[in-house]
């Protein structure tokens, strides 16, 4: 947190290389969540980069309230429901891209999945309503608390944990083979 | 059943990894992106009067009448005020180059995205998300549409412009200048402010321009005044424009309107004189033979949205998958079709226009479907159901 706030200080005096530091820091992180919330590598790259593009156009108007990585994941989180309001492909696209991503191998974005249940669980992730989606996304990859995803969605704490909660029974009982599509 | 824990700890396991190639494209762009940033603040940074003032000895003798001073120029202007309409609608009225990422919305059909680069006089190049290539110049009146994974064009030929009709509904940052000209020439309540909205991060004030068939939402940095967001709703089409970057250096050859030997070739010739009150009839005549008879229920641009919809649902009643000679006959259709909507459209605003028809099945002779005043008429034309058309004093109009 004090190192974050020691980058940015120092990016804003102009130090380029200390963006390169909060980059290299958090792009993989963000790159992650985005591609779990957008399934598709592409649009994950493209969100990732709009949302490094944004933050360093406006760096020095930025004041840093919590923790950097949590603003960079809202910014992720905000664009990438954008991306998917705006290709409004979310219901129709998901599974192919997900199968897309998960074979192919020589991509530059790599789901690392060894094993079979991670690929099935990637899919079973694509049948779920898109807030519990997200839902469960910003709490174990954003590393959000509840009280941050239901203020990011706009609803009560308790809707925010019934959405998790929700969306993870909904997803053992597809890896269990009790919920078809 | 598993554990929930299981399945968080699984999730957990979800992880990308960008490839060293990717992970740097990214980095090369944001890079990329900030000295662009660097370079359009150098240009644009004004001096710190604020601080000036205060390093100042005179300030440490006399802040009172610096103050004073300060107010009578305008505090406003020294501590920074959100930035006049002018001040950010000025590199949209100057800029000889923009690139922009546009998102075309229109309701009831998928959202298209483009990547887009304007230039100087009117001239536009855009890309869709699918590989296409569409390059129009408006001053040759002419729009190529390149599909180079099917080595395809489609040529639009506008004939007939007249002089000082620029058609810059095909170019859309050229309509939305020209709005906010006409806007700043009228000085009327056209232009009203938004206030405040959060844009990716970015503090940004908005204005809106109301204008006749268009609205225009300009958002704009208030610290470098250069636009962020523009959108133009026009009926049902909305047009976003984001990433906007002007005056970027752009090579000619990217607006050429050369299309390359190996590509095969459709051309369509567009009327594009100034349309008449038969064109009009004819887009009515047009309507009801495709339409079972019917007359449009609006006179906008959600008309063109009923007549494809109908159009589809027709082909698909019957089974029919649309052909490319389907979808090309249905384009030259809508095309005659939409100079009758320009008519409208063009009607000056004491006209009176109203429209009536929705509804009404072509033939009605007694049925009133579109009245007009014709500039400098005392008299209205008519048209009835059946597209006779006559002569009305005011007070015979139909109520």
């Amino acid at each position: 947190m004090l190192e974050d706030r020691l980058l940015l200080w120092r990016f804003k005096r102009g130090n380029k290389g200390a963006f390169r530091l909060i980059y290299e820091k958090y792009a993989g992180d963000l790159l992650t969540l985005a591609a779990n919330l957008l399934n598709d590598k592409a649009d994950a790259e493209d969100v990732v980069q709009d949302v490094f593009i944004s933050f360093v156009q406006s760096v020095e108007k930025f004041r840093l309230r919590g923790s950097l990585k949590g603003y960079l994941a809202t910014c992720v989180t905000n664009r990438s429901r954008d991306y998917i309001r705006r290709k409004k492909r979310w219901q129709s696209a998901a599974i192919s891209d997900v199968q897309e991503v998960v074979s192919d191998e020589g991509s530059p974005v790599k789901l690392v999945i060894c094993s079979e249940e991670l690929q099935k669980l990637s899919r079973a992730m694509t049948e779920l309503p898109y807030e519990q989606r997200e839902a469960i996304v910003l709490r174990l990859h954003g590393e959000m608390r509840f009280r941050q995803i239901a203020e990011l969605q706009s609803i009560s704490i308790k809707t925010a944990q019934s959405r998790y909660r929700y969306g993870l029974d909904k997803l053992q009982s597809i890896l269990n083979g009790e919920v078809r599509k | 059943m598993r554990p929930a824990d299981n399945t968080e700890n699984l999730i957990k396991k979800l992880r990308y990894k960008a490839g060293t190639e990717a992970n740097d494209r990214i980095l090369d762009n944001v890079m990329q992106a900030l000295e662009k940033k660097e370079k359009q603040k150098a240009g644009a940074t004004a001096p710190n009067i604020w601080r000036t003032i205060m390093k100042s000895p005179i300030t440490k003798i006399a802040a009172a009448a610096v103050i004073i001073i300060a107010v009578l120029i305008g505090l406003n202007q020294i501590i920074g005020s959100t930035p006049a309409f002018a001040e950010i609608v000025r590199p949209i009225l100057t800029a000889r180059t923009a690139t922009f990422k546009a998102i075309v919305e229109v309701e009831g059909a998928p959202t298209q995205t483009f990547e887009g680069m304007f230039m100087e006089p009117i001239r536009m190049r855009q890309t869709t998300s699918q590989g296409a290539i569409v390059i129009s110049n408006l001053q040759e009146g002419k729009i190529i549409t390149l599909m180079p994974e099917q080595n395809k064009a489609m040529v639009v030929e506008m004939q007939n412009i007249p002089e000082n009709e620029d058609q810059s509904q095909f170019n859309m940052f050229h309509e939305i200048r020209k709005h906010i000209q006409e806007a700043q020439e009228t000085e009327d309540e056209s232009v009203s402010f938004l206030g405040e909205r959060e844009i990716d991060g970015l503090r940004t004030i908005g204005y809106h321009v109301k204008r006749p068939g268009a609205d225009i939402t300009v958002w704009a940095d208030p610290q470098t005044k250069l636009p962020v967001q523009m959108e133009i709703t026009m009926g049902p089409v909305t047009y976003t424009m984001t990433d906007i970057i002007f005056n970027v250096e752009l090579d000619e050859t990217l607006f050429s309107l050369e299309i390359p030997s190996e590509y095969t070739v459709r051309t369509m010739q567009v009327d594009a004189s100034k349309p008449t009150e038969k064109d009009l009839l004819e887009m009515f005549r047009i309507w009801a033979d495709h339409m079972d008879g019917n007359l449009p229920s609006v006179l906008d641009m959600n008309a063109q949205m009923e007549f494809v919809k109908y159009q589809r649902k027709k082909m698909k009643d019957k089974g029919q998958e649309p052909s490319e000679e389907n979808i090309l006959e249905l384009q030259k259709t809508i095309m005659k079709m939409s100079r009758g909507g320009m008519f409208v459209q063009n009607l000056p605003a004491d006209s009176d226009w109203h429209y009536a028809g929705n509804g009404v099945h072509f033939g009605g002779a007694d049925i009133p479907i579109f009245w007009y005043r014709p500039e400098g008429s005392e008299t209205y034309r008519v048209i009835y159901g059946d597209l006779q058309v006559e002569d009305v004093s005011p007070e015979n109009l139909p109520k």
